[in-house]
């Protein structure tokens, strides 16, 4: 019959552990990669924000352009996943050629957010 | 299968092989026959007069170009203009937008190592035609985009090359910004495109390059970061938003916005302005749907109606304290130009020099015809066929036409914004009704492979259609051709008049004039003179001005409007202290040219009253109009501006059978004459008057005692010209934080 349940399922506790429990059972090995170096990606901007509030942001120019490069990587991560994931891609391209083109995102992204340092 | 027996199969005739073969040729050759007449359609005025740059705002375009490529791109940027805005300079690589001049920069420099040497009047002169050939190429690609269908895109190519509105900006010697943002604003839709059907994160990239060309040739750039975050807003409340759009908007917003602020000019106003408060608000809305869409895949049903309420309130929360608050407390501003275009009124009420500029008045009905002519009829034909089997791409075509036509009616100046949008929607209704009309017309006369299944028109009826379609875009060339040779292609620094015999006459005063200051004056002299005229004087005089068409300070434009309306005294005491050599002021009397000072007097007064209450406006009107004959008021007649506009004017007969001293223009015999000028001397008037100069004569000796009348000893000029008044500071905060306060003594 029913077992009892220590946590209840449909609070907020309860819908991140069945998540986390559903996420390791149902993602590859290699999307997992890219959801841990995105999820870097965010605590960095988190961190950032953090740092801004605490110390003000004197040199705008420095604390817009490592902003902008941690996010932008998350958001480019973001839609190269889209694409390698086999559910939702929607593109008919060999994933060596999304690589590629992330690759080519990436190399604009940091040309001008070092362009961007001051 | 080879393409051309892909091609055999889709119709339900037999076509000749070497027709399939033939095809592709016929359309390059086509695109190319149009990207020329492009060109040639644009330079009527350098075969009929002369290769100049042309107008006002061109020539201060010309003069950083000539800077650019004497100084090179990095003295650009740190450039600071001391010859304009005296005493307080123009810091002008932070509030320029320096695409334009880097593109003739570049050019000029390509073509001098290969050893071709043109001069950089030329490379300026004829760079707005090349790129209108771009253009029409851009116009065919994007509409090739929306419907898929190459013979849509010609069209649309062939009507983009020849729109009137376009030309107008874009004609050989008309070198402004306009010239080359439109191509940058077509192509960066195109890509956009391109990106929204493919998904491909590369083209993503390609339309945040053309973005940042955008941004770096024009301040219309807000169009663009504005109706595609509307588009995909849009996309998402009717259903229709998929992988693709968000992985387009994504990639744009991210590298387009970083790259707009690489521009100066734009600088951290890419964040805070409310310009791109729409598109930082869509990015984080799609976003989070995105992820908590991704969520629902791991979580059970339940849980998925407790997250989605607990997003909603978060997500109204947000939006409320973000927007809402940031507004309220001033940290995001719209600028006074963009909050003209959401109420037109704003302008007229608040910052009369926005209203007074010709190019930012509501659009008449005749402005769109001349402009458009029958593009505007034709193009509902092709809203409608977006709207009948709508896809993304249609809906954005759709879209970009609506938002154009409520922003054309709003400034004449937009007006050039909507051509594009205009000449797509009607190639694109054009060859629908032509497919439709040709393929009754085919089924007619060729052997049949299938039995036609559908209604198909009377074949008599198609020919006559596509005869009278066929007519009227004859008649839309032959009307473009008159509009760029005629209306379009003068420059407006040289003039010319036909004589009863039909021999024309070549009316030269401006350069006459300006060129007559260059060499007669000392290199230092300062000449003050309305806005309108800085950018020439600093350009083909190499003089000091106190006021340009930048108009970014309306303190110091209304000192110099205070200084023509005041009386001679008055006026006087004012270009002591400004340190002003020559005045000059133009005047149309004689020739009947209508775009004198005099007529723009009324303007000079509003603005001088804006900032010192003791000019009112109606002390200028006599007998409750305007006039300059015996019954102007006595204001008027003491004013700076009338004295110098007249002085000798009683001399001259100009119309056959009135007396001397009538004014063409007004119509009028001026009031006072034979008036001698006390503090002032003509120093130069060209040959049909339209330039006087008049120099400013020193103070008189023994002259302590004289008498001063009330305006100057209550009001005085105020030590540091403050950029930022009450009035001017909604109109101004975009150059606040680009100012740098040099003494030039």
């Amino acid at each position: 019959m029913s077992e009892t349940k220590l946590v209840d399922e449909n609070s907020l506790i309860g819908i991140a552990a069945t998540f986390w429990q559903q996420y390791s059972a149902k993602t590859p090995q290699k999307l997992k990669i890219m959801d841990a170096f995105s999820l870097y990606c965010f605590i960095l901007v988190i961190i950032q924000l953090f740092y801004c509030a605490l110390v003000g942001d004197f040199p705008r120019n420095s604390f817009l352009s490592g902003i902008f490069a941690s996010a932008g990587a998350l958001i480019i991560n973001i839609c190269l996943r889209k694409q390698l994931n086999p559910e939702t891609r929607y593109m008919e391209i060999s994933n060596e050629r999304a690589f590629w083109e992330y690759l080519a995102a990436m190399v604009v992204l940091f040309l001008t957010v070092i362009n961007f340092l001051g | 299968m080879s393409s051309e027996e892909e091609t055999q199969q889709s119709l339900p005739y037999k076509v000749h092989k070497s027709t399939l073969k033939w095809a592709p040729v016929f359309n390059m050759t086509i695109l190319l026959s149009i990207a020329i007449i492009s060109c040639l359609i644009r330079v009527f005025s350098v075969i009929r007069y002369e290769s100049i740059i042309h107008e006002f705002d061109p020539w201060f375009n010309y003069r950083t170009t000539q800077y650019l490529v004497k100084e090179g791109p990095y003295a650009l940027w740190n450039w600071y203009d001391s010859e304009s805005w005296y005493p307080l300079g123009r810091s002008v690589g932070g509030t320029v937008y320096p695409g334009l001049m880097m593109t003739s920069g570049m050019i000029y420099w390509v073509l001098h190592k290969l050893s071709i040497p043109i001069d950089i009047r030329n490379v300026c002169v004829f760079l707005a035609p090349i790129f209108s050939a771009f253009t029409s190429l851009a116009a065919y690609g994007m509409t090739k985009e929306i419907t898929k269908r190459s013979e849509a895109g010609l069209l649309s190519a062939l009507f983009v090359a020849i729109v009137p509105s376009y030309m107008s900006r874009s004609v050989a010697g008309s070198y402004d910004n306009e010239g080359v943002s439109i191509f940058a604003l077509v192509f960066t839709f195109y890509t956009f495109l391109k990106t929204v059907n493919t998904g491909s994160i590369l083209w993503g990239v390609y339309t945040a390059l053309a973005f940042f060309y955008m941004v770096a040739s024009w301040g219309g750039y807000a169009f663009i970061i504005n109706i595609i975050p509307i588009f995909v807003l849009f996309l998402l409340i009717t259903g229709r938003s998929n992988s693709r759009i968000q992985v387009a908007y994504n990639v744009f917003y991210i590298l387009g916005t970083l790259l707009a602020m690489q521009i100066p000019f734009v600088g951290f106003q890419a964040l805070h302005s409310s310009e791109h408060m729409a598109s930082h608000a869509v990015f984080i809305l799609i976003n989070f749907l995105n992820f908590f869409s991704w969520i629902r895949n791991f979580v059970s049903k339940k849980a998925i109606i407790t997250l989605t309420k607990f997003l909603i309130v978060f997500l109204v929360f947000s939006i409320l304290v973000g927007v809402v608050i940031l507004t309220l407390a001033g940290k995001t501003q719209w600028s006074g130009r963009s909050l003209t275009l959401l109420d037109p009124t704003y302008a007229k009420k608040y910052i009369p020099i926005i209203a007074s500029v010709s190019e930012h008045q509501a659009t008449t009905w005749s402005s769109f015809f001349f402009d458009l002519h029958y593009l505007i009829l034709f193009s509902p034909v092709g809203l409608y066929y977006c709207y009948n089997k709508p896809t993304e791409t249609k809906i954005f075509g759709a879209l970009y036409t609506v938002l154009g036509v409520y922003f054309a009616s709003v400034m004449v100046r937009l007006l050039l914004v909507l051509a594009p949008a205009v000449s797509i929607m009607a190639g694109i209704g054009i060859s629908w009704a032509f497919r439709k009309f040709a393929k009754s017309v085919r089924s007619f006369i060729l052997p049949k492979i299938e039995k036609p299944k559908k209604y198909r028109i009377p074949p008599e009826i198609s020919i006559i259609g596509l005869v009278i379609l066929g007519y009227y875009c004859s008649i839309y060339v032959l009307h473009a051709n008159f509009a760029g040779s005629e209306a379009y292609a003068s420059p407006s620094i040289i003039l010319s008049s036909r004589d009863r015999q039909g021999n024309r006459n070549i009316i030269d005063d401006y350069r006459e004039a300006y060129y007559w200051l260059r060499m007669n004056t000392r290199p230092d002299d300062k000449i003050m003179s309305w806005w309108d005229y800085g950018y020439q004087i600093t350009g083909m005089s190499n003089r000091t001005v106190l006021v340009d068409n930048n108009t970014w300070n309306n303190t110091h434009i209304a000192t110099v409007g205070m200084a023509m309306a005041s009386s001679e005294e008055d006026a006087f005491e004012i270009c002591e202290k400004l340190d002003v050599d020559y005045v000059l002021v133009i005047f149309g009397g004689i020739l009947n040219y209508s775009g004198d000072d005099i007529n723009k007097f009324l303007w000079m007064v509003r603005i001088g009253g804006g900032v010192y209450p003791h000019i009112k406006e109606e002390d200028y009107y006599g007998k409750g109009t305007y006039r300059v004959d015996q019954y102007a008021t006595e204001t008027m007649t003491n004013s700076l501006m009338y004295r110098l506009s007249y002085y000798r004017f009683d001399e001259v007969q100009t119309a056959y059978g009135q007396p001397k001293g009538y004014d063409t223009v007004r119509q009028a015999v001026i009031g006072v004459k034979g008036y001698k000028l006390r503090h002032f001397e003509e120093a130069f008037t060209s040959e049909n008057w339209i330039v006087r100069i008049f120099k400013r004569k020193q103070r008189e000796n023994r002259d302590g005692v004289a008498f001063t009348s009330k305006s100057t000893s209550q009001f005085t000029i105020p030590k540091e010209f403050s950029p930022v008044t009450k009035f001017s500071k909604k109109a101004n905060t975009k150059q606040r934080s680009t100012l740098n306060f040099q003494n030039n003594e």
